[in-house]
């Protein structure tokens, strides 16, 4: 069913900066792979709009537009990842229209339609009336999704034409070097202004008109908003186009309770004279443990695999209100050598929290991928052994370890099967090493679905309140000490 | 409209979103047993039923649904 394919290409981060000076669109999903990190997406991934127009562009260099353009439909279902290749496939092809596709490792990630008849001549869509009114672009606006119901205006598309004249040829042969300008600063319209910074680009149909009241901009009225789904719709008019654009106004990056808030829920001394490693401590629930513990007077020690601001971030919160040096940040990178990292530590550990995670809603294609298996033992499985491996030889004491498990166990959703099987791995190997004399336990519990970066999703979905279910396990885990081997 | 009349509207509209001609729906299909049948396209799904057949759905029961069945008879009784 994947049709024929016409072309492939990976689109890498110069690519990435060409389209965002192209079109305007300099969203930091696209172009921050740190800022990407704390998104749905999880890493920076292509600008859909560039893929569109050189899909587009694909097609009437292959002699597949041989017709007149009138309606441009394209609707994003995936991601498509930095540095992936990227396959244009012919799905579908008559006389009236063409269906393409782009995929990815044989995922879907956009759906392209073209039909061809002959152009409308008449703007129907009621908006903004002032040209003058163009829109600011840099930075990214940030909105809520009441203001964003609000929103209207106008974007060039001069400037915007300018630079991409010639960059997509056979596009601009099909339907206009204009019109290749607007449709590129729809990619603009989503990324910078409405929704703006938190943006999640959904899908768009145009009609391609003969408007020759505006064609030096692109105008815009948001139509409607859901608050169920996040969701924005708006009406796009000018420069030789004319129809709807539908996006998502994503979460942001999810921050967890406070110092502040959680020193009102923890006793000052609640948990002195421990020292407490806390593996994946730099953002979501590690950070939020970090919290809890110091708060109770433990000493915390956080690491960082990637987001060592994050990290420095948390330590300054942390010290600024404990007024001592209560928190500590190293890097450590769960996939390698366990004990020369943990020699950083100088300092002996009581009690260890391993929030290690990696991206855990995968893009797949089939319902089992033995590679993101493996990926997920080596973190949720080896990682935490050789760290509870090297801890507890270093020590004079016991140590004390905190595995977070997931209810996904009991749930068993199909789309995260591998990471379901390497968190029962990692439950057993927990259930083994309390059996065994390991100098080592291991408290496990198996956490609900908490409101994370990970679980920030657009689709509704019911999330528990991080700190209400993070508390009494703290607190039992903390309660252990090394009697109790 | 019956509920197969329902059932039979939502593969169309299935098939259309994700492209796929191979897809039948039937009362017992869950979401995840379809292919690319996401959570973005769960709303797309959503929505275009709603826009379909002028009914709207409360988020829990978005989040609820187990099957197509669940769905078909939410919308069963918003027609009635």
């Amino acid at each position: 069913m994947s049709g024929v394919t016409l072309a492939s290409r990976a689109f890498n981060q110069d690519d990435q900066i060409f389209f965002a000076r192209l079109s305007g669109d300099f969203n930091p999903i696209h172009m921050d792979p740190l800022a990407a990190r704390r998104t749905q997406a999880g890493a920076t991934v292509v600008h859909g709009v560039h893929a569109v127009l050189w899909a587009l562009d694909k097609l009437a260099e292959n002699g597949m537009v041989t017709g007149e353009v009138r309606g441009v439909k394209v609707q994003f279902t995936k991601f498509i990842y930095v540095a992936s290749t990227v396959m244009l496939n012919l799905r579908h092809r008559d006389e009236k229209s063409i269906r393409a596709e782009l995929v990815v490792g044989g995922l879907t990630t956009t759906i392209l339609t073209l039909t061809f008849g002959t152009s409308k001549q008449a703007c129907e869509i009621a908006l903004p009336g002032v040209l003058e009114r163009v829109v600011e672009r840099e930075p990214a606006i940030l909105i809520d999704l009441k203001e964003a119901a609000a929103q209207s205006g106008w974007l060039d598309v001069d400037r915007a034409r300018t630079r991409i004249e010639g960059q997509f040829p056979h596009a601009d042969s099909a339907i206009g070097a204009g019109r290749v300008a607007a449709i590129a600063v729809l990619s603009t319209l989503t990324g910078m202004v409405c929704p703006g910074m938190y943006s999640l680009f959904g899908a768009f149909a145009i009609d391609l008109v003969e408007d020759s009241n505006h064609k030096d901009a692109v105008g815009f009225n948001v139509s409607e908003t859901d608050e169920r789904f996040r969701m924005i719709r708006m009406n796009v008019s000018g420069a030789g186009i004319r129809g709807s654009v539908q996006a998502f106004l994503r979460w942001p990056p999810i921050g967890q309770a406070s110092f502040a808030e959680v020193s009102k829920v923890v006793a000052p001394a609640e948990f002195a004279g421990s020292t407490v490693l806390i593996v994946g401590g730099s953002r979501g629930l590690g950070a939020l443990t970090a919290k809890v513990v110091a708060a109770g007077g433990g000493k915390v020690i956080v690491t960082y695999a990637t987001g060592r601001k994050d990290a420095e971030k948390l330590a300054e919160e942390i010290c600024g209100h404990t007024g001592h040096d209560a928190c500590r940040v190293i890097q450590y990178d769960v996939r390698q050598d366990a004990a020369s990292q943990l020699k950083l530590l100088e300092t002996e550990v009581s009690h260890l929290y391993y929030f290690a995670t990696t991206s855990i809603f995968r893009q797949k294609d089939g319902f089992f991928v033995s590679s993101l298996l493996d990926e997920f033992i080596e973190i949720y499985v080896k990682g935490f052994y050789d760290c509870c491996r090297v801890l507890s030889k270093n020590s004079s004491q016991a140590l004390i370890a905190y595995y977070p498990s997931t209810v996904a166990i009991d749930n068993n959703p199909l789309s995260i099967i591998e990471y379901t099987m390497a968190k029962m791995a990692g439950e057993i190997l927990c259930a083994n090493m309390n059996r065994a004399n390991t100098r080592t336990r291991v408290v496990v519990s198996r956490l609900p679905r908490l409101m994370t970066d990970q679980t920030a999703t657009v689709a509704p979905a019911t999330t528990a309140e991080p700190l209400d279910a993070l508390l009494p396990v703290i607190r039992q885990v903390q309660s252990l000490g090394s009697a109790v081997l | 409209m019956t509920d197969q009349d329902i059932l039979a509207l939502f593969t169309k509209i299935i098939r259309d979103l994700l492209s796929d001609e191979s897809i039948t729906l039937t009362m017992q299909t869950k979401r995840e047993e379809v292919p690319n049948w996401d959570s973005m396209n769960y709303i797309n799904f959503i929505a275009a039923v709603e826009i379909e057949l002028g009914v709207k759905f409360g988020v829990a029961d978005i989040e609820s649904f187990e099957d197509v069945g669940a769905i078909v008879a939410k919308t069963t009784a918003m027609l009635r």
